[in-house]
């Protein structure tokens, strides 16, 4: 790894090793084996070269090539098979009874096999009759349990089947992700994940299978990786990637999913198709049980005046609402109002929309902090009225409830929301990922800050982070779980500066672009959107 | 018997949006018609199961997903498509364009059975704005 200056090592693209320059990060990582030990005074075996090996996928087909390749070696001798129908293709070049080159098309999973032959020279010759497939054992599904211990499974980390298994006894490790974290296997290239995976089950009796998590079966690609293709194909309505990368047709788990990411993606710039949206998002209510609608205003942080009080009364009786309800988030429900009535009941309340109905931001729920509270040592009311101003209209992949206290006895349960504000002497604790539905968990500490202005930054990052990585229907607290705290934490609050402007940023520009949904009663989207239609002719006058 | 069938006109094409539907009361029959782009197709707006508004669902194709509990019904044979409900499991009705307009056939015995019961239900009509007014008040509960 020595150049011909004293002072200057090299490794990976730019440099040339015995005429070969190795361009793949598995050599790159030999290398810098021999590296480290050289610049520390430990020097070892002389880099020798790498055995170049590559998997790759083409036009969907596995293929995997390493060592050899070539045809005319002179005294190698060569094994092919070939399967046209099932569209396998295997080629060993062997020589002087040890494996010098191999090519697999269609088939890959014997790859780590041929890898350990060639970069041990096993003798194959006792090996003759099983070169091209295993020879059969007793349990046929479990291939891994053939490998020796020092087998290697990621060749880019160099991490051996020991390790692997020691590293699940040792440490419990039951998860490809935390196999990650504890071997670094898995972490290169990712093409052993299947390995891996396959150990994780043999050994680890309670292993589920981590699948990519797809929308649905219309279009077949992991959320994550559709979010980066819409965004760097700049597409930009639904229709339009049902029809490229999906079935054409979609159904009502797509489309809603889509309709989400791209107004998350394109900061509400995006093709805003009504059709695929839920009939709540078409109508800006919550569709009940006899198609009727109930109707939340938006009451900031469950402050009201006596004239708001008022007009909703007024709006009851006027036409008839079946029940006025206070509802858990400190907010009054008008239920069983018929969905012609709703852009007039809107203008009547002349308030905005509480968004009780859609995946978005919900409210923000406070305690009285420290204007009336004995107790109260942050004013949590005009903290939550703002942190709820600055979120609101705008969508995320699940509804987002919150809530902040004026102090640590948390009579708003801040604990148990998606986003909590907890105020204490003299600073503010920023809590997420909390739960008090379907599932009961407390909020982990995202940052602890001084002034009300740094908690409600704090929220802001988490609150675009998980707009922005979090799958669809996934609400902050299996999120959070998923993710880690600690890494939300890194991506969010502790991420470079550069990555926090630009999730505020972000922030910045959907907020701009939204705007209170019960509007659409001055200027509707379609002119039949809250209307039932009358037939052209009277058929039984 | 003679079977009397009638073609009504229904809505104006340009009522109802692409990939959506839209009610329309007919005496005290409701009927939920949907643009699938190249042509319309029309239901019984009650969803089999309980009675859900389906024109107020997502399409998917030819089907629509009811929006209370996510039943799938095709919205050419009236099937349901992820429930064990049998053909035919929501009424279906045929459906022409001309100039614009839809047409919807309504067979005898649905006819017969408007006649005897007249138009009690309250009708919406559309104002120049574009909102709807109930024209009468709404029925005593």
């Amino acid at each position: 790894m020595e150049t011909s200056h004293r002072d200057i090592f090299a490794v990976g693209e730019c440099v040339q090793h015995n005429g070969i320059c190795y361009g793949l990060v598995a050599p790159l990582i030999e290398q810098g084996k021999v590296l480290a030990a050289t610049i520390t005074g430990n020097k070892g075996p002389k880099y020798q070269g790498s055995v170049q090996a590559a998997k790759l996928k083409i036009m969907g087909v596995d293929v995997f090539s390493a060592g050899e390749i070539g045809d005319k070696l002179d005294g190698s001798e060569v094994i092919r098979y070939e399967d046209p129908a099932l569209g396998i293709y295997r080629k060993l070049t062997l020589k002087g009874g040890k494996l010098v080159g191999v090519i697999l098309v269609g088939d890959t999973a014997d790859s780590h096999r041929y890898m350990d032959w060639l970069r041990t020279a096993k003798d194959l010759v006792p090996l003759r009759r099983q070169l091209l497939f295993p020879a059969p054992t007793e349990d046929t599904g479990i291939d891994v349990a053939q490998m020796a211990d020092g087998e290697t499974v990621c060749g880019c980390m160099g991490v051996t089947k020991g390790t692997i298994i020691q590293a699940i006894h040792e440490k419990g490790v039951n998860t490809l992700a935390q196999l990650k974290e504890c071997t670094r296997a898995s972490t290169g290239c990712g093409s052993c994940a299947g390995l891996c995976q396959s150990l994780l089950k043999a050994v680890v009796p309670e292993f589920e299978e981590e699948v990519k998590r797809t929308i649905c079966k219309c279009i077949p690609v992991a959320e994550d990786q559709l979010r980066e293709i819409l965004r760097s194909q700049q597409l930009k309505s639904v229709q339009e990637v049902l029809e490229i990368y999906g079935n054409g047709i979609g159904c009502e788990i797509c489309k809603p999913a889509l309709s989400y990411m791209l107004d998350m993606l394109w900061c509400g710039d995006h093709d805003e198709d009504r059709s695929a949206r839920f009939i709540n998002d078409r109508v800006h209510a919550n569709i009940q049980k006899d198609g009727t609608f109930s109707v939340v205003p938006r009451i900031r942080g469950g402050v009201t005046s006596p004239d708001e009080l008022r007009r909703i009364a007024d709006v009851a009786d006027k036409y008839r609402v079946p029940m006025v309800k206070i509802t858990g988030s400190q907010r009054i429900d008008l239920l069983g109002v018929k969905k012609a009535d709703l852009p007039k009941i809107w203008a009547d309340l002349g308030m905005p929309s509480g968004q009780a109905y859609t995946k978005g931001v919900r409210m923000v729920k406070t305690c009285v902090g420290t204007d009336f509270c004995r107790f109260g040592v942050q004013d949590s009311t005009s903290a939550g009225i703002e942190m709820e101003r600055r979120f609101e209209n705008l969508f995320t992949p699940h509804k987002v409830k919150m809530g902040a206290v004026g102090c640590p006895r948390n009579c708003a349960e801040a604990t148990v929301k998606d986003i909590g504000l907890i105020g204490q002497e003299g600073s503010w604790q920023v809590v997420v990922g909390g739960a008090a539905g379907k599932k009961v968990r407390k909020a982990d500490l995202l940052v602890t800050v001084e002034t009300t202005e740094q908690a409600l930054d704090a929220a802001a990052l988490f609150f675009q982070y998980y707009r922005e990585s979090a799958n669809y229907l996934e609400r902050t607290y299996d999120f959070v779980e998923r993710i880690g705290i600690e890494k939300v934490r890194k991506e969010t609050v502790y991420a470079p500066d550069a990555a926090k402007q630009g999730l505020l940023e972000r922030l910045r520009k959907s907020k701009e672009r939204s705007s209170d949904a019960w509007l659409e009663r001055d200027s509707p989207r379609h002119p039949t959107q809250f209307v039932q239609i009358k037939p052209l002719e009277e058929v039984f006058a | 018997m003679r079977e009397a069938k009638a073609w009504i006109r229904i809505a104006r094409s340009h009522d109802i949006p692409l990939r959506e539907g839209r009610a329309v009361k007919v005496g005290n029959l409701e009927i939920a018609i949907f643009n699938l782009g190249d042509r319309f197709l029309a239901v019984d707006n009650r969803c089999p199961h309980k009675g859900g508004p389906l024109a107020d669902g997502i399409v998917s194709g030819a089907a629509v997903v009811c929006p209370l509990h996510a039943w799938k019904l095709s919205l050419e044979t009236g099937e349901g498509l992820n429930t064990g409900c049998a053909s035919s499991c929501v009424k279906t009705f045929r459906t022409r364009v001309e100039h614009g307009v839809i047409f919807l056939e309504l067979s005898g015995d649905l006819l017969k059975a408007q006649e005897s019961s007249g138009h009690e239900l309250p009708v919406m009509c559309v104002e120049p704005g574009g909102i709807a007014i109930a024209n009468g008040s709404r029925p005593a509960t």
